[in-house]
């Protein structure tokens, strides 16, 4: 099964946003 | 979230081919509060500085995450501005998902980001058309109702 790649930073999220010119799909999810 | 839409391959494929994906807990310390987050799940939109431009709490099932997310997209790039390529994701709402909850609001905005590129009120009567048309039920109908006025 396909897996999306999540990236588990949001500085190297947003760097990579900006380098490919995309927005930022952000999950916040429950650890627990 | 995880369990119900993102194993999806078209969702998968819609999110590699046009996002950035992060996952954060939602009790981190510093993002929890930046970014108000109270429950979970919670989606945002992000431009590269940070700045949000779209929310979603709740899950959400693949036919209705596509269209959630191609409006969030098209609400950034409306704000940036970019308007064809807000555009572009509101007319992919209304040709892929006619029945969406989110198909008036996709057809204000459309309306609304070509008026402003054009400043052709044709524009903005052709949202009242559309959504008394299509969507007579919508509240997006009430928000458009002046612009049948324009209509000379």
């Amino acid at each position: 099964m396909a897996e999306i790649k999540w990236i588990t930073s949001l500085d190297d999220g947003l760097k990579q946003a900006n380098s490919k010119k995309r927005l930022a799909l952000v999950d916040f999810f429950n650890p627990n | 979230m995880n369990a119900v839409a993102f194993p999806d391959p078209a969702v998968f494929d819609f999110v590699n081919t046009n996002l950035i994906p992060v996952r954060i807990p939602a009790d981190d310390p510093e993002l929890g509060p930046r970014y108000k987050v109270k429950w979970t799940p919670t989606l945002l939109i992000l431009d590269a500085e940070g700045g949000e431009h779209y929310r979603t709490l709740g899950f959400y099932p693949p036919e209705e995450l596509i269209p959630s997310l191609l409006m969030g997209i098209g609400k950034a790039r409306f704000n940036e501005p970019d308007r064809p390529a807000a555009c572009d994701c509101f007319e992919k709402i209304l040709s892929n998902y006619p029945a969406n909850s989110l198909a008036p609001e996709a057809v204000y905005l459309n309306g609304v980001s070509r008026y402003i590129e054009t400043h052709d009120v044709a524009n903005l009567i052709g949202i009242y058309d559309r959504m008394a048309a299509e969507y007579p039920d919508s509240p997006w109908l009430t928000r458009a109702d002046p612009y049948r006025l324009l209509k000379k």
